[in-house]
């Protein structure tokens, strides 16, 4: 389900989670079925593949567990939701050791091996994988606005409550996520963006 | 009259205030900070025009694409729901018992993670002792009713309910009174009214809580005994009484009573019970008493007998039965719930091998609620995950041997000790039950942790030892059908470790004959006690073919006979090759004075030889054999053929009169 028909649905949305927090677990079932792709897409690109479902297992406990304690007044649900997920993915790489994300890159920076400047780098194409590697390599509220807003398409005002930003902030922080993005997947050999 | 102010005071202020030079940016940091202002404009104004820009465009379509085809396939989605929905009864919805308005606010972080560090720092120099991670089981009164007092160090403490116990303690009821202990090991006893009980140790071994040994000395009166979940060797539980010692290996319930100085009355009531009793003359008489059968020592002479079948004695029987069944149910429920803890395990990135553990056992936990759930064959994938994860240790743990052995023995012995609490807690399953894939998990596993051909083998013998308790078990609930098929997967299990022998090397051959041997014991009473209850169990067949029983108690004589055989191969095994050693021969020697007391009354000898290349034949067809005595190793030095003679051994003891001999 795309996170644009979410929004539109935030009242099903509110009836479903007053079910589940008196602890209907039908209601909880829908609600996993209305948020399982997204969170499945935001788990993909910010960890190994092959622990996405371990960490969406995670992610849907943790939700259960703290369901009584979401309030409407706060946040919109989603918003709550994917702080959730972002905890679950920062637990994630904090208790690795070695397969901390890669060292996000500054605006500026240029990588000094010429090997992997896009010039002497056989063209690639841009698909999943690709941005599956570049995506780790940009600064954390980067990462989490490439793949809320561009890949989950989540509405403004739920991502500026999830990162906590004003919504004019939000955008020029779209643009500079986006401009550092290419400049990543040009330095993999990406030339067609 | 008023008088116009004077603002002599103010206007000089003014004045004043004009004099003072006032700050001003300089042209050049006017300059710098307009051009500051123009860049940030410019940028801004570029940001918001590269939305015009052809590679923003490409790129925000790129994303979209690339987005719809991430999508978790749909069987994926159904079989994640299935798992999540199956844990929700046991996750607890936390209350807001801790309340903060918002998660999002730093300042409640902050606060947070001060409280934390210093709840953290506390239990870390307060309670924590840092390499153990579970309280050490302990051994309590968990019932009592009338007065039950405990002699501790001289001194006299009135019992209550959840009293931990101590090694030198006395535990006293009197009339009318009784008291339940439940050991660290899950045994249990029941004290009848009059009685005085001495507990002489309680052992658990720090690193390796199923490793137990509990020993007690009936001084007066009678306890009930029911020995639940031992799963070693090293593991027993003993009770003294009088000069008569009573052991039980992993499963057993027993009865017994001292009713006066020299006088002890010994009643098996499930599998069997080693009895070894002095007598006067200091000679040890040693025997296994099987289910169905008492023992009477006086003054040390020893008289076996079926059980007297009195209205008050099978009532006794039943109540206890009953009270088990309500512990039994207990114990499996709390294992549950010290599973289900690990339901919310941290997700670690597998970086150590000891992640991967983690990761087993979450995968394990999550199986077993799917089990119970309207589709347990996702259960089945989880355990498929399982065994994956599990195969992958046991190949990094080979890697490290070449590199750092110690570190390679060290996860090895975690594993095993993590596999051994499990299997401890699954013991119970039997095939019919709906949790019985995570046995048959677990047991997998430590197979394929095994390092060595040789540990392989003494698996699989336990592992076949297991299939005859379970046979015990499924037998006594009248389950005949499932229990011959355990008996069958016994047999088979046995037979393929002999014949995986042939293959090894000699000195592997020599070890994995001895750990046969050694096993050979534990399989040949548990198949008698099998014979025992079947026999009391299940009424004389009119028409033999037909009845389920009779496949039943036909698989137990081919189980017997096949593993008589498969001594006779294994020892041939070895023989063909060297000469047994001194510590081989004893332990056929071992096989050879078992007495088990019950054996179904055999009167003519039976002879059965083995080659080095058959396996053991036998002339009696479909009948019974009991416990062998091996009465000869020949080894033709020209034919290089090793004939073994093991000779059946007639049973002393008369059958009860309601068991009729097998067909």
């Amino acid at each position: 389900m795309q996170h644009r028909s979410l929004s539109t649905e935030k009242r099903e949305i509110e009836r479903l989670v007053v079910e589940a927090q008196k602890g209907s677990e039908e209601a909880f079932a829908k609600l996993y079925d209305l948020f399982v792709s997204p969170l499945y897409r935001y788990v993909y690109f910010r960890c190994n593949g092959a622990d996405a479902e371990d960490l969406l297992t995670t992610i849907f406990m943790k939700v259960w567990m703290n369901l009584k304690k979401y309030r409407f007044q706060e946040h919109s649900f989603s918003a709550w939701v994917f702080r959730i997920a972002h905890n679950v993915v920062i637990d994630f790489y904090r208790a690795s050791h070695l397969n901390q994300p890669a060292a996000p890159l500054d605006e500026n920076h240029q990588d000094p091996k010429k090997e992997n400047h896009s010039s002497n780098r056989t063209e690639q194409h841009m698909n999943r994988e690709m941005l599956k590697q570049a995506i780790p390599k940009l600064k954390e509220p980067y990462q989490q606005i490439i793949v809320l807003k561009f890949l989950n398409e989540m509405e403004n005002d739920e991502l500026a409550e999830i990162l906590g930003k004003s919504e004019n902030s939000l955008r020029i922080l779209q643009y500079r996520a986006l401009r550092q993005l290419r400049k990543i997947l040009n330095e993999m050999g990406v030339t067609e963006v | 009259m008023f008088s116009s102010p004077d603002y002599k005071e103010e206007n000089s202020l003014a004045e004043l205030l004009g004099n003072i030079e006032k700050p001003t940016l300089s042209w050049n940091r006017q300059e710098i900070l307009k051009s500051k202002l123009r860049a940030e404009i410019r940028r801004h104004e570029r940001e918001v025009s590269i939305e015009q820009e052809a590679w923003f465009v490409v790129l925000r379509q790129k994303l979209s694409e690339i987005a719809r085809e991430v999508t978790l396939p749909f069987s994926k989605v159904f079989f994640l729901r299935e798992k999540i929905l199956a844990m929700l009864p046991s996750l607890s919805q936390r209350k807001n018992w801790f309340r903060f308005p918002s998660i999002f606010t730093p300042a409640r972080a902050f606060a947070g993670a001060t409280l934390a560090l210093f709840l953290v720092f506390l239990l870390s120099t307060v309670f924590f002792a840092p390499s153990v991670t579970r309280a050490s089981p302990i051994s309590i009164i968990s019932d009592l009713e009338g007065q039950v007092e405990i002699v501790r160090n001289g001194k006299v403490i009135p019992a209550s309910k959840n009293l931990r116990l101590k090694p030198k303690d006395i535990v006293k009821t009197y009339e009318g009174s009784k008291a339940t202990i439940h050991y660290m090991d899950d045994s249990l006893t029941r004290l009848s009214e009059n009685t005085e009980l001495r507990i002489r140790k309680l052992f658990v071994n720090p690193v390796d809580y199923t490793r137990t040994i509990v020993d007690l000395e009936l001084i007066n009166g009678g306890l009930w005994a029911r020995v639940l979940s031992l799963i070693d060797e090293f593991s027993k539980f003993q009770v003294r009484a009088e000069n008569t010692i009573l052991t039980a290996k992993k499963r057993a319930t027993f009865h017994v009573a001292v009713a006066a100085k020299g006088k002890a009355k010994v009643v098996a009531v499930q599998n069997a019970v080693d009895v070894s009793v002095a007598s006067p003359k200091k000679k040890v008489v040693e025997t296994t008493l099987l289910n169905g059968y008492q023992l009477d020592v006086q003054n040390g002479k020893t008289t076996v007998t079926p059980t007297k079948d009195t209205k008050e004695a099978s009532e006794t029987i039943a109540q206890n039965l009953e009270e088990d069944k309500v512990f039994i149910e207990e114990i499996i429920s709390r294992d549950k719930e010290e599973r289900l803890q690990k339901i919310e395990p941290p997700v670690f990135p597998k970086v150590l091998v000891l992640d991967e553990l983690k990761a087993a056992e979450a995968k394990l936990v999550q199986a077993e609620l799917l089990l119970d759930t309207t589709i347990p064959e996702n259960a089945g994938k989880l355990l498929e995950e399982f065994d994956e994860i599990i195969a992958g240790v046991s190949q990094k743990i080979d890697e490290l041997q070449k590199t750092d052995p110690v570190k390679a023995n060290q996860l090895s012995e975690e594993f095993d000790r993590k596999l051994r609490n499990y299997k401890k807690q699954f013991v119970l399953f039997l095939p019919d039950d709906s949790l019985y894939p995570l046995k048959e998990a677990v047991a997998d596993a430590e197979l394929t942790l095994s390092a060595t051909p040789v540990e392989v083998a003494e698996k699989k013998l336990e592992q076949a030892s297991e299939k005859l308790l379970e046979a015990q078990a499924l037998a006594e609930s009248g389950k005949t059908e499932l229990a011959t098929d355990q008996l069958q997967i016994f047999n088979e299990t046995v037979t393929e470790v002999v014949s995986e022998t042939a293959s090894l090397e000699a000195s592997e051959q020599e070890e994995v004959v001895s750990a046969t041997l050694e096993q050979k014991v534990d399989h040949l009473k548990l198949l008698e006690a099998l014979s025992a209850e079947v026999r009391l169990e299940l009424p004389p067949a009119v028409n033999a073919k037909e009845k389920r029983g009779v496949t039943l108690r036909e698989m137990i004589s081919k189980a017997k006979k096949d593993s008589l055989a498969d001594v006779g191969e294994a020892l041939a095994a070895v023989s063909a090759s060297e000469t047994p050693s001194v510590e081989t021969l004893k332990k056929v020697e071992e096989i050879e004075n078992l007495d088990v007391n019950l054996t179904p009354v055999v009167t003519d000898a039976t002879l059965l030889q083995s080659t080095s290349t058959d396996a053991v034949t036998t002339n009696n067809t479909g009948g019974p054999i009991g416990v062998g005595a091996i009465r000869e190793i020949k080894s033709d030095p020209f034919s290089g053929v090793t004939v073994i003679t093991i000779e059946a051994k007639p049973s002393t003891v008369p059958l009860p009169s309601s068991v009729k001999p097998l067909p």
